[in-house]
């Protein structure tokens, strides 16, 4: 993973997508980042169609829900069983674990 | 520092919000009543939603709403009728969702004022927003790994943020011991700041005076008590002025505190500047408050500690110091509320003498038995008859001391006590006097040396007559008469 | 010794079960017969214990009622069913088609599949799918692509094809899917069963792993509209795990629906002059059918319907991109061997991430670009906005019409690795079922024919937010008028 990527605007498409990688977390072989810049420029370009609409001061819409209020919940907890059923469950999903936590390799 | 140059600093406080449950999940936000949070396993207070799994969702607890909105109207703020959750996007080990859903561009509250008292005087500063945010969890550096515990994840928050408004290190303590007043006594936050429940960043910069423009900010991270606040402050601001001095320039950056050694130290600069690719979450629809929900929590907005201590100071003639200290903590301030119900106007003294035993006797009790609390066995009858007697003295210091642990263990009424106890002391001078003249003419070479200006033979002086009466002479006479036989 | 025929739908099975001819247990083992099989490679996961265990049971009910099978409360009785591999069965195995989760078992269960068992449906398995359901063939499975059920050298279209081709070859008698631009109806079509996305919201999300969350749905697959109903009446409902539920009441009865001076919009802009001659004769037929039984048609502009692919490939990356960042290798799923001794946590992090097969890869990469800061604006708030005017154009038009037609795609099942080649090819195939997902409108692909291949054709139609009764009525009616005609 490089350190100091140029600006994004001034990439090519192969930084780009090396720089994108990095933000997700996807470790890329070399070919697989040959293969895809081409494919994303393909996609980006047709996508890029859309900064042509125009679409006047029409709000962004995020949800087919929008206007609807949220559903709460109220601030009860479970039952005593009930949550280290819940939390021994999942801590069993874990492909490692040690004293009850999770398992990384160091952090810095 | 030195005086060509001016501090800049802005402080954003993280308070967890006093939830029984996680913001998202009905995992519980804090341990039991009687068990510290070191005491809980490490992920405990886990589930599938708070752990991240795939196909779990969000679903809001209402009550961090209430808390937040109510944190905002006693800062003056406006609660916004509808705020949205973001998704803030990046990784880390004690971040289970790979991003965490906060409050970017519509946050609950914004734009209010803190006002405090600092040793310059009253100050006002700008809270420019509220936010609501879940917490993430701890990582543990162990050998070759970390340790992750996802306990703290999605435990509720609010991010206060103020502008720029602080000049001097001890105005940030002063704002932060104010803030942690207010957000205690609303009942918004537990407060616990062993806990981790009440978290400082502070953002500093210098300037040369009589500038405009901002100097390079530096952010020091994650400071949990007010004194080391003030302490990193202080010490990034005399750095920073001497990086500049030298000809050197502020680097933009994140730092701890280091506070065995008293400094800030440089976090591991990331290698890229986070992108945190903020977008609504699309699990969360709006967060809308009523009209009617925002009248009805500001109605139950009870008095803030500012006007509580005004009150105290004026009504009841309170030191500051004293008003504060019970001001700043909820259970003494509810406890002495409860007296003054019982005292009329013309008591004065009596409250006085009650603020004294809380901040003195009760306090250093409670500082040497974390086991003990307040809330058992001791009443506002307590603290009151046992005022007015000190008051009328019936009893003395010592009497009330004893008076008080005794109904502090048994919650028995003082005047049961002191009958039990025979803590009454004995005033009647025609009782006492004798006593005197009889103890100075058998240590009369001891008053001699009390006659001639050793102020500590009253002590023993004292002592005997006590001894002779039984124990049961007011102390507090007894000098008074001694004093007068030095010069009748 | 000749096995009993298998029943075609849900009314067919319970009057098996009362004339006896099937039990619960002997349907269940009748079906994982089938599925075990696996002819097409549409099961990932077969749960035959557990089947088997819930079937003893219905079967123990059905005894204890006289041999009548309770409709009322257990509408799904004894229904062999399987569920997507997207959508969490606990304490069975959940992949996602993908390696990232090859391992997984999950520790809870969807909202749907718990509403579906408790109505007595059992759970045969966990159905094949693209990886996180990007993709529109079934091609982009980290375990074998899905045959089309009657013609093995193509695909059964995607991302559900897993649930589309096991309904359609009998390996199971219902089925759930997920649809984010397509899912549900594009295999449906080209395996020529009924399959139905709904009002977003109706159905609970909470169980389904999120691919584009504004988007998603939970649907059923059936062999009648009338099966779809009964599976979309248990299923949906407000759920109080999944904030984006609404609180409509569960999708009630079907009311039977006279067409006479029923309006049925076509849109233009989703045409079918420029489609396969058995989409167009397909969508001719219906049209005629429709006109002669007393429908007006209406054309149909919908302008901004044009944009629909490049809005939804910016707004169902981009959350996607973000929904997918929990897969890490740390709480749960698999690890790249070997990378536990990474330098730091960024690179262990990225090893992991490389188990995500090509597609998904893209679209996050896609999708972290349109959120990247200085060009969020752009790309998705843009996508964002241009999304509002294509709803607003759909929901205009339902102001004049009841219903909208359109065909589910250009044309019917291709052949596998047709359109591999060019990831953007099979993007363009979405057209005409995306505009459903981004107005977030209830939308079903029903059955009509096969062409000169013998491949199913499907046909679309659409209805009003909220309007998924009207919708199933409609589709019935037509269902009928096909029947009567063939």
């Amino acid at each position: 993973m490089e350190n100091q990527l140029p600006p994004a605007h001034q990439s090519s498409p192969e930084e780009r997508v090396r720089r994108l990688a990095l933000l997700a977390r996807i470790k890329l072989s070399d070919e697989e980042v040959r293969a895809f810049a081409p494919q994303l420029e393909t996609i980006l370009k047709h996508v890029s169609e859309i900064q042509h609409v125009d679409v006047g001061d029409v709000r962004p819409m995020l949800s087919a829900l929008d206007g609807r209020d949220a559903e709460s919940r109220a601030d009860s907890p479970r039952n005593a069983d009930d949550q280290v059923n819940q939390s021994q469950r999942t801590l069993q999903c874990a492909p490692e674990s040690s004293a009850d936590s999770f398992v990384v390799p160091p952090v810095l | 520092m030195s005086t060509e140059f001016e501090a800049v600093i802005g402080l954003e406080v993280h308070v967890q919000l006093a939830t029984e449950t996680k913001i998202f999940c009905a995992c519980p936000a804090k341990p039991t009543r009687g068990t510290s949070v070191s005491e809980v396993k490490p992920n405990a207070f886990l589930c599938p939603i708070c752990a991240g799994h795939p196909g779990t969702l969000p679903v809001l607890n209402r009550k961090v709403v209430e808390l937040a909105a109510k944190a905002g109207l006693a800062l003056s703020c406006s609660v916004r009728e509808e705020s949205r959750f973001d998704r803030k996007n990046y990784f880390y080990a004690d971040l289970p969702k790979g991003y965490q859903i906060t409050q970017y561009t519509l946050p609950i509250c914004e734009w209010g004022t803190l006002s405090f008292e600092t040793q310059r005087g009253n100050k006002s500063v700008r809270i420019r927003r509220i936010h609501l945010e879940e917490d993430a969890g701890k990582s543990i550096h162990e050998g070759d790994s970390t340790l992750v515990n996802l306990n703290r994840a999605g435990v509720p928050l609010i991010e206060l943020v103020t502008e720029p408004d602080f000049r001097h290190p001890d105005e940030a303590a002063d704002y932060l011991r104010e803030l942690h007043a207010i957000v205690t006594s609303l009942g918004v936050s537990d407060g616990n700041l062993q806990e981790g429940n009440f978290r400082c960043d502070s953002n500093v910069s210098v300037r040369l005076q009589g500038t405009e423009k901002f100097g390079t900010r530096v952010e020091i991270k994650n400071v949990n008590s007010f004194r080391f606040v003030e302490k990193a402050i202080e010490y990034e601001i005399a750095r920073q002025v001497e990086v500049i001095k030298a000809g050197g320039k502020v680097v933009q950056e994140t730092r701890t505190f280091d506070s065995d050694r008293g400094v800030t130290l440089s976090m591991r600069t990331k290698e890229e500047a986070e992108d945190y690719r903020y977008f609504p979450d699309p699990d969360l629809v709006a967060v809308r408050i009523s009209r009617d929900e925002l009248a009805k929590w500001r109605s139950e907005i009870p008095e803030l500690p500012q006007a509580k201590r005004k009150r105290y100071q004026s009504d009841w003639g309170l030191s500051l110091y004293d008003a504060s200290l019970i001001v700043s903590q909820p259970v003494f301030s509810s406890l002495f509320e409860e007296c003054l119900a019982r005292v009329s106007s013309k008591e004065q003294a009596v409250a006085k003498s009650i603020a004294n035993i809380l901040t003195g006797e009760v306090a250093k009790r409670l500082n040497e038995d974390s086991s003990l609390g307040l809330s058992q066995g001791l009443r506002a009858d307590h603290l009151v008859d046992l005022a007015r007697l000190a008051r009328d003295q019936v009893i003395s210091s010592a009497g009330l001391k004893q008076a008080l642990n005794v109904a502090w263990k048994t919650g028995e009424s003082i005047a049961t006590i002191v009958e039990i106890h025979g803590l009454k002391q004995v005033s009647d001078l025609t009782t006492l006097e004798p006593v005197v003249d009889q103890v100075l003419t058998e240590f009369a070479s001891q008053f001699e040396e009390f006659k001639s200006g050793k102020e500590k033979v009253i002590g023993f002086l004292v002592g005997q007559i006590m001894k002779r009466s039984g124990g049961k002479a007011n102390p507090v006479l007894l000098q008074q008469l001694i004093r007068k036989r030095v010069n009748p | 010794m000749t096995e009993a025929k298998l029943p075609h739908t849900l009314s067919e099975l319970h009057r098996d079960f009362e004339s006896g001819v099937w039990t619960p247990v002997s349907i269940t083992e009748a079906f994982l017969a089938r599925a075990k099989r696996n002819r097409l490679n549409a099961w990932l996961t077969l749960c035959e214990e557990r089947a088997l265990s819930q079937a003893k049971q219905l079967q123990q009910i059905l005894v204890a009622r006289g041999g009548r099978v309770p409709r009322d409360s257990h509408p799904l009785f004894g229904a062999p069913t399987g569920v997507k591999d997207n959508i969490a069965v606990a304490d069975i195995r959940m992949t996602c088609a993908s390696r990232i989760l090859d391992n997984y078992i999950t520790p809870y269960s969807a909202t749907v599949v718990e509403k579906l068992e408790n109505a007595g449906a059992i759970t045969l398995g966990k159905l094949n799918l693209d990886e996180f359901a990007m993709g529109g063939s079934n091609e982009n499975s980290a375990f074998g692509r899905v045959l089309h059920p009657t013609h093995p050298d193509r695909v059964p279209g995607g991302s559900s094809g897993g649930s589309a081709a096991a309904v359609a070859a009998q390996e199971c008698l219902i089925s759930l899917g997920s649809d984010t631009g397509g899912s549900i109806r594009l295999p449906a079509s080209y395996c020529g069963v009924v399959g139905m996305k709904p009002t977003y919201g109706r159905v609970s999300r909470f169980g389904l792993v999120a691919f584009a969350s504004s988007l998603d749905q939970i649907g059923p697959f059936a062999n009648t509209v009338d099966d779809a109903a009964r599976v979309l009446q248990v299923i949906s409902g407000f759920d109080r795990f999944d904030s984006t539920s609404t609180s409509n009441s569960s999708v009630g009865l079907v009311p039977s629906l006279s067409l006479k001076g029923l309006r049925v919009g076509l849109p233009t802009d989703l045409g079918f002059e420029n489609v396969s001659l058995g989409v167009k004769s397909a969508m001719t037929q219906v049209l005629d059918l429709l006109k002669r039984a007393g429908v007006t048609v209406v054309p149909v502009e919908l302008p901004y319907v044009r944009h629909a692919i490049a809005v939804y490939y910016l707004i169902a990356v981009s959350e996607a991109s973000s929904n997918l960042s929990r897969f890490d290798g740390v709480r749960f799923g698999a690890r790249v061997e070997g990378a536990r001794g990474a330098q730091s946590l960024e690179a262990f992090h990225a090893e992991n991430r490389s188990l995500f097969g090509p597609e998904v890869k893209r679209r996050i990469l896609l999708g972290t670009f349109a959120l990247s800061s200085g060009y969020s604006e752009e790309y998705f708030l843009r996508a964002a906005r241009v999304r509002k005017l294509i709803s607003d154009d759909i929901n205009a038009a339902f102001s004049h019409v009841d219903v909208l037609l359109s065909p589910i795609s250009v044309s019917t099942a291709f052949k596998a690795g047709e359109k591999t080649q060019d990831p953007l090819q099979m993007y363009l195939n979405d057209l005409y079922t995306i505009p459903a997902n981004l107005a977030g409108i209830p939308a079903m692909s029903l059955p009509w024919g096969r062409d000169s291949d013998q491949l199913p054709v499907g046909v679309q139609i659409m209805a009003p937010p909220g309007h998924d009764e009207k919708l199933l009525g409609f589709a019935q009616t037509l269902e009928n008028l096909r029947e009567q005609a063939e």
